[in-house]
């Protein structure tokens, strides 16, 4: 079992890295610091097929290897900021069992922004927060169409799991 | 999937939206003409331009804050995806433009920051 749970993460690892990477060549959102956030995806299945723990595993290494080949240290802590506000907000919309991944991935998205925009603060000064409205509904849109994807993706993993 | 399970979720998509209506309505309420455009680099205040004359500014050879009849706008980012060359015009005060790769904001502010400094 606890190999199981071990090869799940590393996989899991390793598909949110490959899809920073994917993210990285789709055209950018005309908004500042917006992304589709595909690597949520393999983030939100940890989350749901292991637990809350494993779900930061992968985004923190996620983060890392991003960072560490593609990114810049401030690029990097705006996406800490805004991966540990957006993975606590969506362990605890999950466990509270009234959302679908849909409900769980837009607060993800929502709170993903809100959290990046704090580091801009931190960087830039309050006036970054002028984008705060802009950036929650693009939160919140991407958010849906990539709870729409992991919805998809568990619905599979489940009849694939029972098969085995 | 139940339906009802959704219904919590579109409660949350319709929550965001307008609370970000909101923030956008009231943040527009109380805009006025700006007077100038502050830049910022990093957080420290790097130059003002008045909005009252036409004058391009380049920052350090990142990009060019440019003041044309009024609006401000950026021109020669040097940034690879160019998003603050695409921002619309801004002229009143609150707005702004950021350049997250540089750490730069250009806002604008009206009268009652000029009363400031």
């Amino acid at each position: 079992m606890k190999t199981k749970k071990l090869t799940a993460c590393g996989v899991l690892s390793a598909l949110a890295f490959g899809l920073s990477y994917i993210e990285l060549m789709l055209p950018s959102l005309p908004i500042p610091g917006a992304k589709l956030g595909i690597a949520n995806i393999s983030v939100m299945i940890a989350l749901y097929i292991l637990s809350p723990v494993e779900a930061a595993l992968v985004s923190f290494v996620r983060l890392i290897l991003s960072w560490l080949i593609f990114g810049s240290f401030t690029g990097f802590i705006y996406s800490l900021c805004g991966s540990v506000l957006s993975l606590i907000t969506m362990a605890v919309l999950k466990k509270t069992g009234k959302f679908s991944p849909v409900g769980v991935s837009i607060g993800g998205g929502v709170c993903h922004n809100i959290g990046q925009l704090f580091a801009a603060v931190l960087f830039m000064g309050r006036s970054v927060l002028s984008y705060l409205p802009v950036l929650l509904i693009a939160g919140a849109v991407t958010g849906a169409i990539i709870g729409l994807l992991v919805a998809g993706v568990l619905k599979s993993l489940k009849s694939f799991r029972k098969g085995t | 999937m139940k339906k009802s399970k959704y219904i919590a979720d579109f409660a949350l998509f319709c929550a965001v939206m307008l609370i970000a209506a909101v923030a956008l309505i009231a943040g527009r309420s109380v805009r006025s003409d700006g007077t100038s455009a502050v830049v910022r680099l990093n957080s420290k205040e790097y130059a003002a331009l008045s909005l009252n004359e036409n004058a391009k500014l380049d920052v350090e050879g990142l990009l060019t804050v440019a003041v044309e009849n009024g609006e401000v706008y950026i021109l020669n980012a040097q940034c690879p995806d160019k998003l603050c060359e695409r921002h619309s015009r801004i002229s009143k005060s609150g707005e702004t433009i950021a350049c997250l790769p540089f750490g730069i904001t250009v806002e604008i502010v009206g009268a009652e920051y000029d009363a400031l400094i």
